[in-house]
């Protein structure tokens, strides 16, 4: 079994930027196909549209064995997430049903806020603007990267974006000056010294814009 | 709001739930307390001030907060539904299938609905 998040959003996105990302997660695919193991990608954070894509593994020309699907699915305002696989393993799960029981799995509640979201993503099509969004900020904090010396590198892929900066302290003097500006940013969980940006998908351009304007100040002030 | 208030809150949160969280959140400047919430932005208890939200709770509220059609569904289903019981099927767990099944590419074509993400990826290690 391999399990891939396309994105490590709180490792600085190693996997994007450079191409070996995507040829380490075809080569994933080919060897998993070629040992006969499944494929897993984890869907939690990319799916929907994060990436610019429907799903980020979309970005890689492969298919998984297992998908799964993150809070999202309910636009936030219901604990629902779901795994979707190949009618292959379905037979395994039919001779096995009893290795993974969830009480709260299929809350009835849920399953209409899920479709109502699911709904709103089809109707938005959020990946189209997160890419155009995304693309945007990018560009504005890549000039300012250049004239400063605490940012080592910035990744990302629409409205996931990671800033690497020199140290632990200088991410926290951001998100410190980020705040004073009004902007929420995160610390990476596992890398921290990058911080995360990651807006919502209905981002409009003037919001983009007013999220640029808080960082480049807060860059400025480290 | 008061200040002594939130620093009671944080207290509390601290004393129940866990006092490196709130060590964390600190250090990391993200000790606001989340108020009113709409679109990209929420309003911190403590200061009143309006945030932009670049965090979004790892991509949850990727439709925005508190996205009107999805609030209505939910306001819908509570006039009608509970739960449901677990294993039993209904229609909202069958027409949710169905709407994933159709929208995911490849050969993925069947589903199990569950409570985190954690919950699905544990599912998906032991289908594996």
């Amino acid at each position: 079994m391999t399990m891939v998040k396309a994105y490590h959003g709180h490792e600085g996105f190693s996997l994007s930027g450079n191409g070996k990302g995507y040829r380490g997660v075809f080569y994933s695919n080919l060897l998993c196909n070629k040992a006969g193991v499944c494929l897993i990608f984890d869907e939690s954070q990319t799916g929907f549209g994060r990436t610019g894509k429907r799903f980020a593994f979309e970005h890689f020309g492969v298919y998984p064995d297992i998908m799964v699907v993150g809070e999202f699915m309910t636009g936030g305002m219901f604990p629902m997430t779901a795994m979707v696989f190949t009618k292959e393993l379905k037979r395994f799960f039919d001779v096995h049903p009893l290795i993974h029981l969830s009480t709260f799995g299929g809350h009835d509640v849920g399953c209409l806020v899920a479709s109502a979201a699911l709904d709103e993503y089809e109707r938005t099509r959020p990946w189209e603007n997160a890419l155009e969004q995304g693309t945007t900020i990018m560009n504005e904090l890549r000039s300012v990267m250049e004239s400063n010396d605490y940012i080592k590198s910035l990744n990302g892929l629409g409205l996931l974006i990671s800033l690497s900066l020199s140290s632990s302290e200088i991410v926290s003097r951001l998100g410190f000056s980020a705040s004073k500006n009004g902007i929420l940013v995160r610390k990476g969980t596992v890398d921290n010294c990058c911080v995360i940006i990651r807006s919502s998908l209905l981002i409009t351009a003037d919001e983009a814009e007013s999220i640029i304007w808080g960082i480049k100040a807060a860059i400025n002030d480290l | 709001m008061d200040p002594k208030y939130r620093d009671n809150i944080h207290h509390l949160f601290g004393k129940h739930i866990s006092k490196g969280q709130v060590r964390y959140l600190r250090c990391a400047h993200l000790g606001t307390l989340e108020r009113n919430r709409k679109g990209i932005r929420f309003m911190d208890a403590g200061s009143g001030k309006l945030f932009y939200d670049a965090f979004t709770s790892a991509g949850c509220f990727n439709v925005g907060r508190m996205n009107e059609s999805v609030i209505r569904a939910l306001d819908e289903a509570l006039d009608k539904y509970d739960m449901g019981s677990e294993g039993i099927s209904s229609v909202p767990k069958f027409e949710l299938a169905n709407y994933l099944a159709k929208l995911a590419p490849g050969n993925l074509s069947h589903v199990l609905l569950c409570a985190s993400a954690g919950d699905a990826c544990a599912c998906a290690m032991r289908l594996a």
